[in-house]
């Protein structure tokens, strides 16, 4: 958001991206985000907004960098924000990725009572 | 890209230069703008009907160029604006001037400039909101990409709306259809109660969202870092601009157009989510948005009516927004459902009341039920209360 901006940059990718501990991999291809390459895939990473509000698609980034399309700190709380949180409906990863999905929150996704602990 | 899809998508631009010419003529002409859009957009939405086609465009980042193409368009109606707000207000000026010479007073030459007035803000408004907040709302979806973002910011400061880029991704998109959703209306409220809930409601949560972005990091709201304070500013070289064109007939004459420009907003918000409801954790489905597949005020809008897409994946850019044939419908297009909310809202909320029920047999889940007769119970509106009592 700034007032002269210079032109829309590449978006990045191709790459793997490896969900632990449910050994997923993923292969993002450029221009996706992770989420958008997972449910392309046809694998149930919970997610709802797919803006970067809700924070439903949250991760851990546990190696390799990550593009992130909105200003995470708008959803995040300090914590989420020090401990590499991504959302993955906002990132479009920079090479290959090693990510902690939390597995417990993956079986709801389908049902209405999905936790979505707000920041 | 067929020349077909570059007409289509062109709509918007048609209706700015006719509101330009009508501004350039001036007199009477003023209103052009405000009757074209109204007329052409629902005469076209009625005679055309529906369009379920969803194609796949090769290259529609070309398509990109009708979007950012507004920004220098609305910038010229705007000086447009201006240069006749000044001509109006001399010619009021020069004729109260020679009122009050000659003994003999010449109201009508007064209410010539008024009425002149009137039509000049209405198309402004209208055109401000179509070319302006509409596509300033598809590109300040683009988080991730600067260039839009500031476009879409530009075009939304001319409403005095700028905020908007961040209430609507990170509030109206995470509570749509919740009574957390300030921009979404419940169940028999009224058009005119919700416009005031709405915009005060948009506003102290964008300022939560954003003080609490800024707090995170480390800094404080009142400082050049904060967006929505930035935003302002925005306008307000807007309406310095204005006033340098015009002087006080300017600055006034913009923040009339722009405050009408935001009821507008305010409108298409209302029957876009009216009376639907969700629990606040629950995922986003098509059917908690008004859907509607009108030709017209597709191609007018870039598809911003086929809504029930736009939020269950919010992150589709217009070309790639589906028909969603089942979802819940609008009774009509855009521009017609946005008349009656203005000048006819009791009309319109009775006329959404069957369709309310239908969407609670039909639509909603076990838990979405039991929410709907809650709103049908407060809705006021006697055909929902009886319902309730019935469930």
């Amino acid at each position: 958001m700034r007032w002269f901006p210079r032109s829309r940059p590449n978006p990045p990718g191709p790459a793997t991206v490896t969900v632990e501990p449910l050994g997923w991999r993923i292969e993002v291809e450029q221009g996706q985000t992770l989420l958008q390459a997972a449910l392309a895939r046809g694998l149930p990473w919970p997610h709802r907004c797919r803006v970067g509000s809700c924070t439903t698609c949250r991760c851990r980034l546990l190696d390799g960098e990550v593009r992130e399309l909105t200003d995470t700190a708008y959803v995040m709380t300090e914590q989420q924000l020090a401990d590499r949180t991504i959302l993955a409906c906002q990132s479009q990863p920079h090479g290959a990725l090693r990510v902690h999905l939390d597995p417990t929150r993956v079986r709801l996704t389908s049902d209405a009572g999905i936790d979505t602990q707000s920041p | 890209m067929s020349m077909s899809t570059w007409v289509r998508f062109s709509g918007v631009h048609v209706l700015t230069l006719i509101t330009m010419l009508g501004l350039w003529l001036g007199g009477g002409w003023t209103w052009l703008g405000f009757f074209a859009m109204y007329g052409l957009i629902i005469a076209g939405d009625e005679l055309l009907g529906d369009d379920y086609s969803e194609p796949n465009y090769r290259q529609p980042r070309r398509l990109d160029v009708l979007l950012f193409a507004s920004l220098p368009m609305l910038l010229l109606l705007c000086l447009l604006y201006a240069w006749r707000l000044g001509e109006i207000g001399s010619s009021a000026a020069a004729s109260l001037l020679v009122a009050s010479l000659a003994t003999m007073p010449s109201p009508t030459q007064v209410l010539a400039a008024l009425f002149s007035l009137l039509g000049a803000i209405l198309s402004v408004a209208l055109t401000l909101t179509a070319a302006g907040t509409n596509v300033g709302h598809e590109l300040s979806h683009r988080t991730g990409d600067a260039r839009a973002m500031t476009c879409g910011r530009w075009l939304l400061a001319l409403t005095l709306n700028a905020d908007f880029a961040i209430e609507h991704v990170y509030g109206h998109h995470r509570y749509l259809a919740t009574t957390r959703d300030p921009a979404s209306a419940r169940r028999g409220e009224h058009f005119y109660a919700f416009l005031i809930r709405s915009i005060g409601g948009q506003l102290r949560s964008g300022w939560q969202i954003e003080r609490g972005r800024l707090s995170r990091l480390q800094h404080t709201a009142w400082s050049w870092r904060n967006r929505i304070l930035r935003g302002w500013v925005m306008s307000a070289c807007i309406a310095a601009v204005f006033f340098s064109i015009a002087g006080w007939l300017g600055l006034v004459g913009f923040l009339l157009a722009a405050a009408a420009g935001r009821s507008v907003l305010e409108a298409v918000n209302y029957f876009e989510h009216y009376g639907l409801v969700r629990a606040v954790d629950a995922p986003i489905e098509p059917r908690h948005s008004w859907n509607s597949n009108r030709r017209v005020s597709n191609a007018v809008l870039f598809n911003l009516a086929r809504h029930s897409h736009h939020h269950a994946e919010g992150d589709a850019a217009f070309w790639h927004l589906r028909a969603y044939r089942d979802a819940p419908t609008l009774p009509f297009g855009y521009l017609t459902c946005m008349l009656l909310v203005f000048v006819a809202p009791g009309w319109y909320r009775r006329r959404m009341t069957p369709l309310l029920l239908e969407w609670d047999r039909r639509h909603a889940n076990a838990t979405e039920r039991t929410l709907a007769a809650a709103a049908n119970r407060r809705s006021g509106l006697r055909a929902l209360e009886t319902a309730a009592q019935q469930a």
